[in-house]
């Protein structure tokens, strides 16, 4: 029997999809309308850091949540906890993950010979131009490589906020460049914004500006002195600084003095053909408005002295200096943490209260999106439980999150074979001859397994590094839909799909194998896997983000333990399989227990955290 | 991949489509009649009845032979003597609750088939329902349901390309709780869950939650109502249920709810060809009878709420005229005890009957009647007759249908056949003609036969690619069409309208040929089969004169390239300052050096004629002051060494030529003072130069 092979499919438009659907948005507002607000502010919480509470933490700061981090916090206190998580990173490399999936002889034509050998960085290697457009430059394989190892660390993450802070960054300041520039600046991009967590967010736009992708993206690469292209100049302000307007009240003519001072910035592609990958913007004084530019009074009537020759560089720096002197800088930013991190639906108490406050602290730490961070997250402002549980996962949260919770990355490999009219389900362990070294290869296997993780985010609607567009996924800011974008009737049944092969079938790789957690090590999660009760509401609360349905209890009990309801068949068959785990214990165990948690995955409350 | 391979591949793909845009699936080629063929049209369809918890046989069906045995061995529930209905066959009685059981048997409509088990049997409710619903032996854990293998046997796509064309319909439905074991296939659920049909949900299988509405419950609600909306199935489930009402009503049970449902999608014409319902409590170890009255009690209102609902379901079907299409069959983990227990009621046991209902079933009793020991003790047990694969296997080889390894591959192994369907009914392979009138019992799946059961020889118009794969220029002759066939069991022949030439498809040229040396024109293909005579497909291709090349051209300075728009043709040769390349998609990048570039674009069809560009990829000249006073400076960026330099006026009389030696800085001085204030044109000419610009003078 064939294991299903999933498709990779185009990215879907969640915004157009949601319209399509029978939604009345307008009972939605209105029941908004009428929900009474938090009143909490910012001082810190000092209530119970019980479970409930950690978990509530967890879900908002990991990316996917998982019993693991669960672990990590056992015995902490709420500042212990905060300190734990906040502790940056490493960021690694990217290494060849690819060479079992490319033909031979492509990949000696594309690199004459000359890549690098399996499981070794390629990020500094040049490569060779052989064909003539760019798109072609860049080999997939590398693409593939660089994806497949982002989400694997991000699997891998330790109980940090850092990547869940990547991901933030990379929906605040996104770039879509992947395609221009080969692997290299596609690292580079990742590099900075991973480590723009830690820095000032100034600094970073500073970075950012000059980042090879981002001149690319929004065009200040090509913009020409005698017509300075207002890409960038609008959405530096827009949405990577003081915000949008009416919030924001620059103009038009603050747009076109940005584009002025910020032209004569170029990519310098020398780098993708040698050895290296850090990448310098150059600067050419004569593609350079000289002139002077003069701002509005929302930026103080600021003007900008045009300078000549080398000089003109500097303009760049009093650009971001003249940002950031906003006070709607700080509140801008600090307004999409709390949209990330709390709730989309920003109040105008909220605005007050917490918000304005949060910019504060930013700005009297040298733009630090940290700090605030922290303050907010250690609130009792936060710790409402009426905060908890109130934002549907993204499609990365919902995907890497069962991955990890079950841990099917280390856990099992399994293949259907059929011989002598019999249908036999092997392991990896103990037949290994069954299974091709595409997969049992630890390189390569990462490749298969992420890969797949990659076309399961597409066809959910979240690909990363391939944003709708600069704003990012409307989820993240487009009122008053936001989050209830990322769920429509197509992204419902690809989550579906992801959650079943998960829990029963297992994750599909390569040639019919599978990715399987294992079983053993997931039970032994629990605190008392024999006790069916205990179980039941174990994986309640690590799993759901609401309580049970009554009816739902009792349908899936009745599916587990049968007419009888009788528990005892459940321990036995549990303690037979931990006592002597043979096959037949397992199947006995296995189909059971898959019912049981696939039904968890298929409820509403799986989607929230 | 090596070029008739390629064009082979491309015309499976569009074939349909390019030569038969209007061809309908209904002219495809399936058996109405086959069980798992469509969903499209009515079918047979089997109803499973489980009956949770053990039912008690020997006081469902009693051998009325040891009345005498069964009082002493279980006072405790015996029926009454004179209030068993007499079946008036083999010394067997039912109990009084199943009087419509009764009726169907004497009127030949209810298969009895008597102690059904299996080896060894498993006391366990969980294990043995598990053996019944995996179809596994006694010491053999599979974690897979029989249903499901069988639908996964017949569907290896299902479910990833359902619902569709063919399959509209759900291929089973569950009216129970939930997925159940028996229809876990082996990479997939194979069942739909039809709990609520007005109100369906499948992607999140839940009641309608009331969720309140604070933030989370905003969610909620939303992910429920968009689970509801994006079912697949749920459209066309509703549509049949509500499609008709049941003329009969059913009692207020939990089964009765559930059979109600399935008479009116049945009657409703949803084609879907398994069903399952379930009823629970079974397990009466006590108060399974009245003490006043044996045949009142749990067991008997089980029992009625079964006969009761049954016997609405088949008058139901009835009234529809659907009950020629319906096998309705009961099953249960296990029989109970024959020795009773002083709680009034009897434990976990062993063998017992199944019942089968339906107008094509083989109406006999199968089986002798279960042996009563006289002395029976709480350890004796009743001995299987017969393995429950064993009937497994009958449906699926008389009613289901597949191929002649179906039941193996779905049931592990062979087992002997009952007859359950009666023989005149019986269709093995599915054709639509009988056994008994089956000349050829055992064609293929979905071929067409004639009356007796024979296979005429047909082929499906899909097995053909047919595809102009090149137009011709008039005159030149150079169209092709390619012709394939899929099925390569056949040696074909092609004939072409026009053409003199026969042409063969067979495994010399892998069943592909590309006719070549087309002009212009209509041509019709006929494909015959020598060695089947009277068998004739035809298909009409065209090939038509291909419209002329047209080109753009645009240039990229900072990538020092030209992108090439392109329109009328798949394949383009493109010379570039006398480069040569192929280029297979209408937008191509090519790199340009500084100075003039020649691009010529052909393409195959020497009609389409040719594309020609002369691209001049100019250095850059910078130059200031601007406005200039006395002397501009010009820097010339590559290497040229010279440059011609001219100055119009803006009235463009040309005031000024000269040529100037390009220095070590690159940097030329154009002397200014001469001209009056005012607009000039600056023109600077050179090998991989041609630039103007403008300059103000003071």
């Amino acid at each position: 029997m064939q294991q299903r092979k999933p498709n990779q499919e185009p990215p879907i438009d969640l915004v157009e999809q949601f319209y399509k659907e029978n939604v009345d948005l307008k009972a939605i507002l209105n029941s908004r309308k009428a929900r009474k607000e938090v009143t909490a502010g910012l001082e810190p919480y000092t209530g119970e850091f019980g479970p409930a509470q950690k978990k509530h933490l967890l879900n908002r700061t990991m990316v996917g949540m998982a019993k693991r981090h669960m672990d990590d916090l056992d015995g902490l206190s709420l500042d212990e906890a905060i300190d734990l998580i906040f502790t940056p990173e490493e960021l690694g490399e990217p290494v060849n993950n690819y060479f079992m999936e490319m033909d031979a002889a492509a990949y000696k034509e594309r690199y004459e010979s000359d890549d690098v050998a399996p499981g070794t960085p390629f990020i500094d290697r040049p490569y060779k131009r052989l064909r003539p457009t760019f798109e072609e430059q860049f080999g997939w394989e590398r693409k593939e490589a660089i994806e497949t190892w982002v989400l694997k660390s991000i699997y891998e993450q330790k109980t940090s906020i850092h990547w869940k802070l990547f991901i933030f960054l990379h929906n605040l300041t996104p770039t879509s460049s992947f395609d221009l520039g080969g692997h290299k600046f596609a690292f580079n991009y990742i590099k900075l914004i991973f480590s723009g967590v830690y820095s000032s967010y100034k600094s970073f736009i500073y970075d950012l500006t000059l980042d090879p992708s981002m001149l690319n993206y929004l065009n200040l690469n090509l913009s020409r002195k005698d017509t300075p292209d207002e890409n960038y100049a609008r959405e530096v302000q827009e949405l990577f600084t003081v915000g949008k307007i009416p919030f924001s009240k620059y103009t038009e003519e603050d747009v076109r003095g940005i584009a002025k001072a910020l032209v004569g910035w170029k990519i310098d592609y020398e780098v993708v053909f040698k050895e290296g990958h850090e990448h310098i913007a150059q600067f050419e004084p004569w593609n350079h408005d000289v002139s002077d530019k003069q701002f509005s009074t929302f930026y103080n009537s600021k003007t900008i002295e045009g300078k000549e020759g080398e000089a003109g560089r500097e303009e760049l720096k009093e650009v971001i200096d003249m940002l950031f002197e906003t006070e709607e800088s700080c509140i801008y930013i600090s307004r999409r943490l709390y949209q990330f991190f709390v709730y989309p639906d920003v109040s105008d108490s909220v605005m007050l209260d917490i918000v304005q406050q949060m910019a504060k602290v930013m700005r009297e730490n040298n733009f630090s999106i940290i700090e605030p961070l922290k303050l907010l997250l250690k609130s009792e402002h936060f710790f409402d439980n009426d905060q908890f549980n109130t934002l549907l996962k993204s499609p990365l949260d919902f995907t890497i999150g069962i991955y990890k919770e079950l841990d099917i990355y280390n856990g099992d490999l399994v293949k259907w074979v059929q011989q002598e009219n019999k249908i036999y389900y092997y392991s990896l362990n103990p037949r290994t001859d069954l299974f091709p070294t595409n997969v049992t290869n630890p390189i390569s296997k990462a490749w298969y397994f992420f890969r797949n993780m990659k076309w399961s985010l597409t066809s959910g609607g979240m690909e990363l590094f391939s944003p709708p567009n600069v704003s990012g996924w409307p989820a993240y800011y487009q009122a008053p839909v936001y989050d209830l974008f990322w769920v429509n009737s197509v992204t419902i049944k690809k989550r579906k799909e992801t959650s079943e092969s998960a829990t029963r079938w297992g994750v599909w790789m390569y040639d019919g194998v599978n990715a399987k957690y294992d079983l053993k090590k997931y039970l032994g999660t629990y605190s008392n896997p024999s006790d069916f009760n205990s179980l039941l509401s174990e994986m309640e609360f690590r799993l759901l983000g609401a309580s049970l349905p009554e009816q739902a209890r009792s349908r899936i009990k009745n599916s587990v333990l049968g007419e009888a309801l009788n528990p005892q068949y459940w321990t036995d068959s549990v303690n037979n399989f931990f006592n002597t785990p043979n096959e037949d214990n397992r199947n006995n165990l296995s189909w059971r227990f898959e019912t049981l948690l696939y039904q968890f995955h298929e409820l509403a409350e799986i989607h929230i955290h | 991949m090596e070029r008739r391979k390629f064009l082979h591949n491309i015309g499976h793909v569009s074939a349909l489509a390019a030569s038969f845009p209007a061809l309908s699936f209904k002219d495809l080629d399936f058996t109405n009649s086959s069980f798992l063929s469509n969903t499209l049209d009515s079918g047979r369809i089997i109803v499973i009845i489980k009956l949770d918890g053990g039912n008690d046989g020997l006081n469902t069906l009693i051998p009325q032979d040891y009345l005498s045995e069964l009082n002493l061995a279980r006072p405790h529930v015996v029926l009454e003597d004179h209030k068993i209905l007499s079946l008036g066959e083999n010394d067997l009685g039912l109990h009084p609750s199943l009087s419509g059981f009764n009726s169907f048997f004497s009127e030949d409509r209810l298969k009895i088939i008597q102690n059904v088990g299996y080896p060894t049997p498993d006391f366990s409710h969980f294990r043995s329902m598990d053996i019944w619903q995996s179809a596994s032996d006694y010491d053999e854990y599979v974690n897979s349901g029989w249903m499901g293998r069988y639908i996964e046997n017949q569907h290896p796509q299902f479910p990833s390309e359902y619902p569709n064309l063919q399959y509209p319909h759900p291929l089973s439905i569950e009216l129970g709780w939930r997925t159940s074991l028996m229809f876990t296939g082996q990479s997939s659920f194979t069942s739909f869950i039809a709990r609520d049909p007005s109100n369906f949900r499948e992607i999140i299988n839940e009641f309608d939650n009331i969720y309140p509405s604070d933030k989370k419950g905003e969610k909620l609600k939303y992910l429920q109502l968009i689970a509801k909306q994006s079912n697949l199935y749920s459209k066309v489930v509703k549509e049949a249920y509500e499609r008709i009402e049941n003329p009969f009503s059913y009692p207020n049970s939990n089964l009765g709810q559930q059979l109600e449902i399935a008479s009116r999608l049945i009657g409703g014409c949803l084609n879907t060809r398994i069903y399952m319902v379930e009823l629970g409590g079974f397990d009466t170890h006590d108060t399974q009878v009245e003490d006043s009255d044996h045949t009142k009690g749990n067991h008997a209102m089980l029992l009625k709420d079964l006969n009761d609902s049954v016997t609405a379901f088949i008058k139901n079907l009835d009234a529809m005229n659907k009950s020629d299409d319906v096998l309705t069959m009961t099953f249960s983990e296990f029989g109970r005890t024959i020795v009773s227990n002083g709680s009034k009621g009897t434990d976990h046991g062993t063998a017992a009957p199944m019942f089968i209902f339906g107008n094509k079933v083989d109406p006999s009793i199968l089986g002798s009647n279960p042996v009563i020991p006289k002395n029976a003790v709480w350890q004796d047990n009743l001995e299987s007759e017969f393995d429950f694969r064993q009937v497994y296997a009958s449906l699926i080889n008389q009613w289901m249908g597949g191929s002649s390894n179906t039941a193996k591959d779905v049931l592990f192994k062979d087992f002997d056949e009952l007859q359950i369907v009666s023989k005149e009914y019986v269709d093995t392979d599915n054709d639509g003609v009988a056994d008994i009138n089956d000349n050829c019992p055992d064609t293929p799946q979905g071929s067409v036969v004639d009356l007796n059961g024979c296979v005429l020889f047909s082929l499906p118009a899909n097995n053909y690619a047919v595809k102009t794969v090149s137009t011709s220029c008039i005159g030149s002759n150079n169209g092709k069409i390619s012709v394939s066939a899929e099925d390569t069991s056949h040696t074909y022949q092609v004939n072409v309208s026009g053409v003199e030439s026969a042409y063969s498809l067979s495994s010399d040229n892998e069943h592909s040929i590309v006719l070549e040396d087309l002009e212009v024109g209509l041509y019709t293909i006929n494909i015959s089969i020598p060695a089947q005579e009277g068998y004739l497909q035809s298909f009409e291709a065209k090939v038509t004169e291909p419209d002329p090349l047209q080109g753009k051209a645009q240039i990229d300075y900072f990538s020092k390239s030209a992108q090439l728009q392109l329109k009328g043709s798949q394949v383009y040769y493109i010379e570039v300052n006398g480069v040569m390349m192929a280029a297979h998609s209408n937008l191509f990048t090519v790199p340009l050096k500084a100075g003039k570039n020649t691009i010529r674009v052909t393409t195959p069809l020497d009609c389409q004629g040719v594309y020609e560009e002369v691209l001049f990829m100019s250095e850059k000249l910078r130059y200031f002051p601007n406005p200039v006073d006395s002397e501009l400076n010009i820097t010339i960026r590559g290497t040229d060494s010279e440059i011609a330099i001219e100055v119009f006026s803006d009235s463009g009389s040309n005031l000024y030529r000269g040529t100037h030696i390009i220095g070590a800085s690159r940097t030329i001085q154009l002397p200014m003072s001469r001209f009056k204030p005012g607009l000039y044109i600056i023109t600077g000419t050179g090998k991989t130069v041609n630039e103007s610009f403008k300059v103000i003078k003071l």
